[in-house]
Order: C-alpha cells, then sequence, then structure tokens
C-alpha cells in the first residue's frame, strides 16, 4: 500500500504561557517558553522548528504570562514559515467572553477556551505540544503512527533512567495502547513518561473538553488522559532521542552542559529563531581583542572578550574585561563582567553588571535568607538588571533578585 | 526650496538609487562569480550593506539597487529588504536589472545610462530628490545632513566630496570648487591633481533637474556616464554644490585595500565602528542567523580576532576575521587571514595572509602564504596581488600538505589536487575553467 503523503489538516497548539516558581528570577517576567538558549535563540525555538518541519501552517500559543517577550519572538510568524495564505502564528491570551472573562483554568482548559481557533482553520489533527522542551522530532512520523493504530489520542513517550517525577507515568500493551496513566505519582509504575506532546483527533478533543467543561481546573496530564484511557483509544509513542526540559535550574543549566557536549545540535536540528528579536539579535560577530584564554565556550554576536571564558555560553553583546574569568555560566544578553570579576556557575539575566573584583558563585555556602533551594548544583542566579557592587560577594547557589537592583554586596 | 521657519522636508519624499552593477575586477577572484557590491565583508556582512544601511538609518524608505554583473548573490542577498526593515507597502528594497527596452541593447551601458532606463521607476515612486550611490563603499553617513545642504544651498544636485592627501587624487574623480562649495569643475582622474576634494559616489539630484539633464545627455546625446557626461553638462546649466564629508569613506576595491579594510575592524577604537553605525545585513539569507554562536574548544588559542555564528575553533586563530561556519581544526593556525562561510581549516594546516572565499578546503597540514616559497608579485595580475596576500577563489580546494606561497591567486573550484601540484611558488596562478 502506497502510505498517503498528505497528512490531515494539522494545527498545532502551543503550550507557553506557564511561569513556574522553580525558575525563580529568571521567569520573573517572562514564560519559561521565552527563556534565551544557547545565546540569541528561546526555548520556544525548538518546538516551532518542529512544527515548521513538518510542514504544519498554523500555531496556536497559548500564553498568559507576561507575554511581552514571547510576542515580540513570535513576531509575524515568518521564521516558521508560518506566514503567507493559509497558515499563521498566533497568541491565544485569556479573553473576555459575553459571558465573563476567564484566566486560563489549567492547560487543556487554555485549549478548551479556544476549540474555535481550531475549528476555524478546519482542524483534523490538534497537535498540542510544550513551549518548554528540547528536542528534534519529526511529527509527521508521530502522526502517521496515530493514523497507522486509528488512535483517538497518541501521546509521546520516552523510557527515562532517572526519571523525574515531575512527569506523568503510563503502562503500555503490547500493541503499544496505553492502559495506565499517572501524573506526578508518588512512586512511578513505569519509567515511561510523557513528553506532553499529544496529537488528538479533533472531534474527539472537542468531545472530552466539552464534557470537562464544568470543572474549576482541567489539566491534560491529571484529567483529560486518565478519563480517556476507558472509552477512547489512546496510544503510546516511543520516542528514543534526546530530549531535555526547563523546569527548573538545574535542568536548563544541564541542557546548556549537553550544548556544549554537542548532544544539542541546533545547525543539525535545524532550529530556527527569529533575526528580528531586537533583544537577542544582534549583527556584529563577536571580537576577541588579546590573546582570548577561552575555551568549551559558546560566544554570540556582539560580545567583546578581553578576558578568560570557560565552559560558558555567552549571549549577545556581553562584555568580559581584562582579568575578569567566566567559568561553568550562562550570561543571557548585554551582561557586562568587569575587570577582576568573577563568574562561576551562575545564570546571569541581561543586562546585570557584575561589578570590578566582585565574586560570584562558585564554592561557599548558600545564604539563609534565599528561602527554599533551588538549585541543588548550587548555581547562583543574578536577575535582570541587577548590579553587583565592586568587590562584592554572591555565594554558591545565591540569588539576587532585580529588586535588589542597584548595589547587591 | 531653501528650508525656512517650520518647513520641513519629508524624507519619505526621497527615493536611493544604488548602483551595484559594477565588476570591480581588481578584486579578482572574489568577484568571479558576484558583483563587487555582493563581496562579503566583516564576516557577515556585504559591502552593498553599508549604503543599505545608511538610507535606513537616515529614514529613506524606498531603494532601487540597479544590477547588472552577476546579480544572483546580490538579489538573494537583499531578499525582499526585510534585514533592513524596509518593507511594507510603500517602503521596499527593489531590484531594478537591466530590462529590455525599445532601443537597440539592452544591457547597461554605464552608470547615467542606468539610471536613464529606469526613469520609469523614479516616475512611479514621484520623488521630490533622488539619492543616487554607489554600492562599493565602506562608509557610515547620515544622509540627512546631505539633504539639508543640497536643500540649504538651492542646489540641482549635490556631491559628497571629501579631502584626502593631493598625492592620491589622481586615482579618483576630483571636484574643484569656490569658496561657497560650489562646484566650478569636474576633474576625473587627474593625473596632475587640481583640488585634494574627491568624490565618494554620494549624490543626491533634485529629481526634475535630473530628469531633464538623463534626457537630453543620455536620451538625445546618447552618453552614458554621471561623471563623464552627466555632471559637465550639467555644471553648464544648473548649480552644483559640494556637500564636505568628514568621516570614515573607504573604496575597497583593490585586495589590499579589502584586506586592509576588513583588518580595520580588529582595532580597539576602530573608526570602522559597526554597531555605532548600525550597520545591518539580511541575517535570513542561507539561515545565517539560525547558526548557533561561534564554538572555542578546549584547548583553542584566539587573539585578536572576530569569530561569526557557527564558527568552530579548535586550533588557532590570530588577527584574522572568519565568517559563519568557519572551521579550524585541531593544531591549524589561521593568521592575517580572511576566511568567508564554511571555509575548512583541516588539521595541523598553516594559513597565513589569505583571503578565502566561501567553502574553500585546505587539506592537512597544507601550508598557505608560506614566506620559504618567496614574495614575488603575482605574475598573472601584478597589480591586484603584490602586497604578499595571497587570493583562493570560492570553493577550491587545497590537498593535504600542499605548499602555497605569497601573492598567488586560484581560481574558484580549483581542485589543485588533480592538477599534481605540491608546490606553488609566490607569485603563480592556478587558473580553473568553470563547468
Amino acid at each position: 500500500m502506497v502510505p498517503s503523503i498528505k497528512l490531515p489538516q494539522t494545527t498545532a497548539m502551543i503550550l507557553a504561557g506557564g511561569r513556574v516558581g522553580e525558575l525563580s528570577v529568571l521567569t520573573l517576567d517572562r514564560p519559561k517558553s521565552a527563556l534565551p538558549f544557547a545565546g540569541y535563540f528561546r526555548i520556544i525555538d525548538f518546538p516551532l522548528s518542529n512544527v515548521a518541519r513538518a510542514g504544519i501552517q498554523n500555531a496556536g500559543i497559548l500564553s498568559q504570562y507576561r507575554p511581552a517577550s514571547l510576542i515580540d519572538h513570535i513576531g509575524v510568524g515568518a521564521s516558521w514559515d508560518l506566514i503567507g495564505y493559509g497558515r499563521g502564528a498566533k497568541i491565544l491570551p485569556p479573553y473576555h467572553a459575553a459571558e465573563g472573562s476567564d484566566w486560563y483554568r489549567g492547560n487543556a482548559d487554555a485549549v478548551l477556551q479556544n476549540l474555535r481557533y481550531l475549528r476555524e482553520r478546519e482542524t483534523e489533527i490538534a497537535l498540542i505540544l510544550s513551549g518548554d522542551h528540547i528536542y528534534t522530532m519529526d511529527y509527521r512520523e508521530l502522526i502517521l503512527y496515530h493514523l497507522e493504530k486509528s488512535a483517538d489520542l497518541t501521546i509521546a513517550f520516552k523510557r527515562f533512567a532517572h526519571p523525574d517525577r515531575r512527569f506523568g507515568f503510563g503502562q503500555i500493551d503490547k500493541d503499544g495502547r496505553l492502559i495506565s496513566y499517572e501524573e506526578k505519582p508518588a512512586k512511578p509504575a513505569s519509567n515511561l513518561a510523557s513528553l506532553t506532546i499529544y496529537v488528538f483527533n479533533m472531534k474527539v478533543l472537542s468531545q472530552v473538553l466539552g464534557a470537562m467543561r464544568d470543572h474549576d481546573s482541567i489539566e491534560f496530564g491529571r484529567d483529560v488522559i486518565p478519563a480517556m484511557l476507558a472509552d477512547f483509544r489512546v496510544y503510546a509513542y516511543i520516542f528514543d532521542s534526546y530530549w531535555a526540559y526547563t523546569r527548573t535550574v538545574d535542568a536548563y543549566y544541564e541542557a546548556h552542559e549537553d550544548l556544549l557536549d554537542g548532544k544539542i545540535d541546533l545547525q543539525r536540528w535545524s532550529v530556527r529563531t527569529n533575526h528580528e528579536d531586537s533583544t537577542l539579535v544582534r549583527q556584529t560577530p563577536p571580537i576577541f581583542r588579546s590573546w582570548t584564554e577561552a575555551e568549551n565556550s559558546l560566544i554570540s554576536e556582539g560580545c567583546i572578550v578581553e578576558g578568560r571564558v570557560q565552559d560558558s555560553v555567552l549571549g549577545p553583546g556581553v562584555r568580559v574585561r581584562k582579568g575578569a574569568v567566566v567559568e561553568a555560566s550562562i550570561l543571557f544578553n548585554d551582561v557586562v563582567v568587569e575587570e577582576d570579576a568573577q563568574v562561576r556557575k551562575a545564570i546571569v539575566d541581561k543586562r546585570a553588571l557584575i561589578g570590578r573584583g566582585a565574586v560570584l558563585g562558585g564554592k561557599g555556602e548558600r545564604p539563609s535568607r534565599d528561602g527554599p533551594v533551588v538549585s541543588r548544583r548550587g548555581i547562583a542566579l543574578i536577575g535582570k538588571g541587577v548590579r553587583i557592587a565592586a568587590g562584592a560577594t554572591v555565594p554558591a547557589g545565591g540569588i539576587v533578585s532585580p529588586s535588589d537592583r542597584m548595589e547587591y554586596d | 526650496m531653501a528650508l525656512t521657519g517650520r518647513q520641513t522636508y519629508d524624507l519619505r519624499n526621497t527615493l536611493a538609487l544604488i548602483l551595484a552593477g559594477g565588476v570591480g575586477s581588481r578584486l579578482n577572484v572574489l568577484v568571479h562569480r558576484r558583483a563587487k557590491p555582493a563581496v562579503p565583508f566583516g564576516g557577515v556582512y556585504r559591502i552593498i550593506d553599508f549604503a543599505l544601511s545608511n538610507v535606513m538609518n537616515s529614514g529613506i524608505e524606498r531603494a532601487g539597487v540597479l544590477t547588472q554583473y552577476m546579480p544572483y548573490s546580490l538579489s538573494k542577498h537583499l531578499g525582499r529588504g526585510d534585514g533592513w526593515g524596509m518593507v511594507g507597502r510603500s517602503r521596499e528594497v527593489r531590484i531594478l536589472p537591466p530590462h529590455t527596452g525599445t532601443r537597440e541593447s539592452d544591457w547597461y551601458k554605464g552608470t547615467a545610462d542606468a539610471v536613464f532606463r529606469n526613469l520609469g521607476y523614479v516616475d512611479r515612486h514621484d520623488p521630490e530628490m533622488v539619492l543616487l550611490l554607489s554600492g562599493d563603499h565602506i562608509y557610515y553617513m547620515d544622509y540627512v545632513a546631505l539633504i539639508e545642504h543640497h536643500i540649504r544651498t538651492g542646489a540641482s544636485a549635490t556631491v559628497a566630496v571629501m579631502p584626502i592627501p593631493i598625492e592620491q587624487c589622481s586615482e579618483f574623480g576630483t571636484v574643484i570648487a569656490d569658496e561657497n562649495d560650489r562646484i566650478i569643475e569636474f576633474d576625473e582622474k587627474p593625473a596632475k591633481p587640481r583640488s585634494n576634494l574627491i568624490s565618494l559616489g554620494i549624490y543626491v539630484f533634485s529629481t526634475e533637474a535630473l530628469i531633464r539633464s538623463l534626457e537630453e545627455v543620455c536620451g538625445v546625446r546618447r552618453e552614458t556616464d554621471f561623471g563623464k557626461h552627466v555632471f559637465p553638462f550639467m555644471l553648464e546649466r544648473e548649480p552644483l554644490f559640494a556637500y564636505r564629508f568628514g568621516g570614515y569613506w573607504q573604496d575597497v576595491g583593490t585586495i589590499k585595500a579589502y584586506f586592509d579594510t576588513n583588518m580595520e575592524l580588529l582595532k580597539p577604537q576602530s573608526p570602522l565602528d559597526l554597531p555605532r553605525w548600525g550597520v545591518r545585513t539580511n541575517l535570513a539569507e542561507d539561515a545565517l542567523g539560525d547558526r548557533p554562536p561561534a564554538f572555542i574548544a578546549k584547548g583553542a588559542r584566539v587573539r585578536h580576532a572576530t569569530l561569526a555564528r557557527g564558527a568552530r575553533i579548535l586550533g588557532t586563530v590570530e588577527s584574522s576575521i572568519l565568517s559563519p561556519g568557519v572551521v579550524v581544526a585541531e593544531g591549524a593556525v589561521v593568521r592575517n587571514s580572511i576566511l568567508m562561510h564554511d571555509s575548512v581549516v583541516e588539521s595541523g594546516a598553516l594559513v597565513d595572509s589569505v583571503v578565502a572565499d566561501k567553502r574553500v578546503v585546505i587539506g592537512r597540514e597544507a601550508r598557505l602564504g608560506d614566506p620559504e616559497l618567496g614574495d614575488e608579485k603575482n605574475r598573472m595580475f601584478p597589480g591586484h596581488l603584490d602586497q604578499g596576500i595571497t587570493v583562493i577563489g570560492k570553493a577550491a580546494t587545497i590537498p593535504r600538505r600542499c605548499r602555497i606561497g605569497r601573492n598567488c591567486c586560484i581560481f574558484p573550484d580549483a581542485r589543485i589536487g588533480e592538477l599534481d601540484v605540491e608546490v606553488l611558488a609566490s607569485g603563480e596562478t592556478v587558473e580553473w575553467e568553470a563547468n
């Protein structure tokens, strides 16, 4: 049999809205899907690039948490070919309806409130994705599998040796049919974790979500999937390539380690970004002045490097002045590291300034005033625009939020 | 049209025309496959980006680019004009290639002929002024000041000029002006210069004066050139003024000037300050903007260099400009060189004083710019290659352990390995027939 080469009309819905407390100061004014990654990319570039490669014509982006940077980044959608007749990328914020206004009450509710967006595009298959995962996947294969199994819902899973309990876990039969599913279990029944990639037949999606309309909140993992197991054909698609998520500071940091190790290969994955995102895109290539002691690092456009950089990722427009040391750190755009300052094991948000001779991160005790442990690995976090005074010290795992702005010492 | 009181001029009434048809033959192999304005510069830019960015930064919203020679790179580069924000219903960058007319030959015969043949385009936009630019130069200029000067003097045409040492003037068009900067005479490449003001290839015309002059000079007299024909013609009939420019301006028409001007980028406090100039390029071309940041591996050494997106450095890079995707393998040394997009220097190779076009492959342990091979001028192109720089055309391959001297010239696509050449003495050329 010749396989059908034309897929059913597919519309992507990207769950991009959330802010997670685990990311601390990094998501004070951006949703986690808009976090910069690898210098001048943003996390949402990964699912969007997968969408582009699959030739999907429309993507709705569900966002309710401080979406400004996301809106700027998506732009007109041209970067992912989501532009032109019958195509589009659309940010779908919560809206006022005749019968009152609704913030999204859970990720499935966000989709429920935008079923009309899907219907207007004559959607036959709704591909629901998370905006903050790092992977490359051919969604066409996933959809073909879904069709092959005559499934109502197909969920991508991955086997993890040491799964994080924040995931949802499933058990499958020999045919790949999902027979049990539990979100964030105390004791996972399997090592098969959901990647929050759902292929829904549109009619089933409308029916199932419609039936839950009166619930206080609806989550796919907690409510929708378990409710469907008995009456619908729910299948698991096993994905076994690289996949990472960035919900915690450590996971985000480790994804950058994987980037430096070549496990994440932006070029091979053909990850696309928006070249007109004015916050992140600079034109002039980085300049290295004196002998640069740069090792195992990625250096973005607009950087001027005079000091030492090691095992780090420098975003656009970063300046590392003479005698300064940046080690095992992630610096967002336009961070300045003044002379003789030392930055170790830190994530420094945009436009922060590390004063002359200041010492950041590395070894030492976490300050007690910061509350719960944000990074088990002791990654220090410096918020957007923070100025660390000359000679000041921020210990390992220390967090300086933008409200501490101006002089931290 | 004096600018008085609250009266202002809307810059949107200016149409920019950029002459991008030039061959620029002294750039040798770099212009075998592209016009001079399309030659890469500073890692990620092309030469025309400077004029176009100036247009954009001056608030002029429409530009026509006149092409003729090898326009493919240029049209790919300009795209729809997004790179310069010149998109929308009334904002545009438009390529104007030669087109079939009613007269004998369709190719542009000169700069003035090219503009004359596109007067229809000018008419359609109905601008008050035409800003005519060369796409060949590296400079930053705020054209607003030039246009204000044009309005203030009431000129029919204004020519931007710059003083340079008089002994260098014979290579340029010079301008002789009175104490009010009114132009008295043009003197093209004078053997004995009488003025130290050279024309920068930047002109503002009042549209009516441009049209009536071109109709007479090109339409009736069948003459073709601005410098030789149009300006001398106008001089007898119209007020022409010089606008003195005090900034940085550089013609990069020779390999030496091209090389030196690129290297200016590496100097601290360089007058060539691209971020400040707001120079933009088209990052969507070949998806350049999607390439990851430059990667410097463990053990790599980089000094006094600039590395564009997607570059991967495992060896040593010094005093060099590397374009996107250039790979310098372990143990390789690149020094005083310009390597364009996706060129690869394999392990142990030494590359010194080389300009390599895109996708050049330099094999393991090859030695380029080897000083032991002498420093003779290039025998085929003594006027192009006499400063020690070896040039390598697009996609040429240099085999392992091959030794190449200085002032050598290697044509695009040349596969030296097939020629059984192990040593290429300084001043030699490897020709290669494109297929």
